[in-house]
């Protein structure tokens, strides 16, 4: 028998640097596998809703010369308006020009989860969660029935979501305030996008006030922090604003955006009918079944689970959840588009499972660690694999059923709309005035 | 430092002939049954004769056995635990690919012989027996021409060469003397019926998903056992999991190229299967055929658990972890147990 044995799989030093790159690109090949999948899927779908017409049809019309909120509007806020409108400035009048644009928001999106992950679990639990979001986003892109998720507000929110979590427990761990600007920023950017961030601005307001008056009992630094977050969110805001004022249109954005929207609020549930509905939550949900198990033992021995600081992660990101939660009763539509940026916070909370996971390994023997870690990777990958079973046949399908010219078709026709209105009067009925 | 206890090494002697003799029974029992489904059946190309029924019956049975160590005797307790599992999971994967209907007589003779082609190349020194069985498979089925890579990645450089190449030559006789007794060409073995070759790209996917249920208790150990090869830092020092198929007799210690030949012959066929994604429904069985092999080392692997009364959360994980491969179980055991229930009150 040779000695060398089979090249590059034997010897020793094929554990450690090379298994951990094997590892990173074996996850990023399956975001990026998965990514494609999910926004072949969604583009291609003859599903695909009105809304991504609705939008990238008023971003071109913007971009050649129409008024937002004037000759046509709609009861969500200008933020991806302007994105398309500025992607307009430069590509045909296609459909298909904004694909790009939503696959970089996308990706930024993976990039922030991955971060916020990190700061808050570390980096092997922030692969995890990236990995199993990327599987969510684009698994509740793909499944809807009377919105597919191509071109709408929730895939461009992902980015300011996970990337406000960063900065946010980015302030809490170090205590530079800065970054609680930054915060604000993207809160404001992803309000911008659409009024279903508000969730995160009530709870990252509430945690803060709870540590800040409640835990540390230092009211100047309560204020100072708010002031900073307000202050970024009037940056995240000022490009829509000025927009909005140089058009004359700012006051009827602004009962657009408030009284008309609001109106959508409690007329349906948006909360899923069948556990089947959020298919890729299951394998958090045991693993956060699992961590709570894991809790009580260390709470009863007194260890401590997590590395200190944390538990304010961890509230912080149960407060998001909760408010997601209760936003979802009350969203007008059951339609799984909403969860994709709904399951953000619920995706970070998955890292604390697998924090806890990696924690605890680090007992035993270096075999049975590498082991325990193989052994959790792949029976998490045998309970995820319907996820992708039913990503990609949708994505084949929608790809062979795919008209590009019927497509051209609907998109010309969003173009010569005319002046129409979302939203005024009755929600739901598009109001057309020729 | 916990890890690596393990109160389940004992030598259970009648434990493991009384689970190998439900084994065997089992697949007797499928193959009985699936034979007498034929008569309920309208799909002709879905019928099994009688002399197919007893060459899959004795092939299976004999690979059972094979895998469960009982043709290769020998071995510490813990070792045997391993392949006794490997026996048991490899019988009830089995009966689920019988019962689904698709497993031709070539393909489970084909398998029998690669299978125990690899084991004697891997676990004794008569690696010419092992190169002559395995080329006996591609002859019989050339998706078993993976198995190559077994001979081509263990032993000395000549003779890693001078085996396969007689495998080849074995394979081609045997090829030759089929056609010309049964007029079937080795094209033949890879078709698979008019049915699976109207389903549309999507419903294969759909298609191949739910025959992957079939083996997925034996696929989770074979990677168990390639992360175990791969990335543990202390796989080939000890007796365990990988070295566990990689340690023959005769062969010094140190080199440990087993589980990593049948890891690069599993990553070959998973290749092959995305190439050819039609064959996995008709041949499939042909393409998992190391994991069967892996299946003991992954079992070791995850017997290195630890079982700690201090750490309970851990001990849980770890008991989920040794029951997991048993409920995947599930999915292949109902498939063959309606079979058994339809031919039981059919008659």
């Amino acid at each position: 028998m040779n000695g060398a044995g089979i090249n590059g799989l034997d010897g020793k030093e094929v554990c450690g640097t090379r298994g951990r790159a094997c590892v990173i690109a074996a996850a990023v090949a399956l975001i990026v596998g998965v990514h494609i999948a999910g926004r072949v899927g969604a583009y291609c779908s003859p599903l695909s809703s009105d809304d991504s017409y609705i939008f990238a049809g008023f971003g071109c019309r913007m971009a050649h010369g129409d008024v937002l909120y004037r000759d046509m509007s709609d009861i969500k806020p200008p933020g991806l308006f302007m994105v398309y409108g500025l992607v307009y400035r430069v590509a045909p009048a296609v459909r298909a020009a904004v694909v790009p644009v939503e696959t970089v928001f996308l990706l930024l999106g993976y990039a922030a989860v991955y971060y916020a992950a990190a700061e808050a679990f570390g980096r092997r639990a922030a692969l995890a969660v990236t990995v199993l979001s990327a599987l969510t986003i684009n698994y509740f892109s793909v499944t809807g029935v009377a919105i597919v998720g191509f071109g709408v507000a929730e895939n461009f929110m992902v980015f300011p979501a996970a990337a406000t979590a960063w900065m946010y427990v980015r302030a809490l761990r170090t205590g530079r305030e800065g970054a609680l600007l930054a915060a604000g920023v993207f809160m404001g950017v992803g309000t911008c996008l659409k009024q279903t961030a508000l969730p995160l601005v009530v709870a990252l307001t509430i945690h803060w006030t709870l540590v800040m008056l409640i835990r540390r009992r230092s009211t100047a630094r309560w204020i100072r922090g708010l002031l900073r977050m307000f202050l970024g969110g009037c940056i995240g805001w000022a490009p829509a604003i000025a927009l909005l004022a140089m058009q004359g249109t700012l006051l009827t954005a602004v009962r657009l955006l408030t009284s008309d929207a609001g109106a959508m609020l409690a007329r349906g549930c948006a909360w899923p009918d069948e556990w089947r509905d959020v298919l890729p939550l299951w394998v958090p949900m045991v693993w956060a079944a699992w961590a709570l198990a894991r809790r009580i033992e260390c709470g009863v021995r007194g260890e401590s689970m997590m590395e200190t600081g944390s538990a304010r992660v961890v509230t912080f990101l149960m407060l998001w959840t909760a408010a997601e939660v209760v936003m979802l009763w009350r969203l007008p539509l059951r339609s799984p588009h909403y969860y994709v940026v709904s399951c953000v916070p619920f995706m970070l909370l998955a890292g604390v499972p697998i924090a806890a996971f990696g924690r605890s390994v680090t007992k035993m023997a270096p075999r049975a660690r590498t082991v325990a870690w193989s052994v959790a990777v792949v029976l998490s990958g045998v309970f995820l694999r319907p996820v992708v079973d039913e990503i990609v046949p949708r994505a084949i399908g929608a790809y062979r059923s795919y008209d590009w010219a019927e497509e051209q078709r609907r998109f010309d026709e969003a173009l010569d709309w005319g002046p129409i209105h979302f939203g005024r009067g009755d929600p739901f009925i598009a109001e057309l005035e020729r | 430092m916990t890890g690596g206890r393990n109160e389940l090494h004992e030598d259970r002697p009648v434990l493991r002939v009384v689970a190998l003799l439900a084994s065997c029974g089992w697949i007797a029992a499928i193959v009985v049954a699936r034979r007498g489904t034929n008569l309920a059946t309208d799909d002709q190309s879905l019928a099994m004769s009688v002399a197919a029924a007893v060459v899959i019956g004795v092939s299976f049975v004999a690979a059972t056995l094979l895998l469960s160590g009982v043709l290769l005797a020998g071995g510490a307790a813990r070792r045997r635990d391993g392949a006794l599992v490997a026996g048991i999971l490899f019988s009830v994967t089995i009966s689920g690919l019988i019962a689904d209907g698709r497993l031709v007589a070539w393909d489970a003779a084909a398998g029998f012989l690669a299978l125990a082609g690899a084991t004697v190349v891997l676990w004794t020194p008569s690696r010419w027996i092992g190169a002559l069985l395995i080329g006996a498979a591609c002859g019989l089925a050339p998706l078993c021409a993976s198995a190559l890579s077994v001979l081509l990645l263990v032993g000395r450089g000549g003779h890693r060469i001078a085996g396969a190449l007689a495998a080849v030559v074995v394979g081609v006789g045997v090829c030759v003397v089929i056609q010309s007794v049964t007029g079937r060409t080795p094209g033949e073995s890879l078709t698979v019926g008019d049915d699976v070759m109207r389903i549309g790209p999507q419903n294969l996917w759909r298609f191949v998903a739910s025959w992957l249920d079939l083996v997925t208790p034996v696929l989770v150990l074979a990677l168990i056992a390639a992360a175990d090869r791969f990335f543990s830092p202390e796989a080939g020092d000890t007796d365990d999991a990988a070295s566990d198929v990689s340690q023959p007799d005769g062969i010094s210690p140190g080199r440990y190229t087993g589980a990593g030949a049948l890891t690069v012959w599993l990553a070959v066929n998973a290749a092959v299967a995305l190439l050819l994604s039609r064959a996995i429904v008709g041949h499939g069985f042909l393409l998992v055929l190391p994991a069967f092999l892996l299946a003991a080392a992954g079992w070791r692997a995850v017997c290195c658990l630890p079982f700690d009364r201090s750490d309970l959360t851990l001990s849980l994980f770890s008991a989920l972890c040794r029951a997991m491969p048993f409920a995947l179980l599930w999915v292949p055991f109902r498939k063959a147990g309606e079979i058994v229930l339809v031919a039981w009150y059919g008659s």
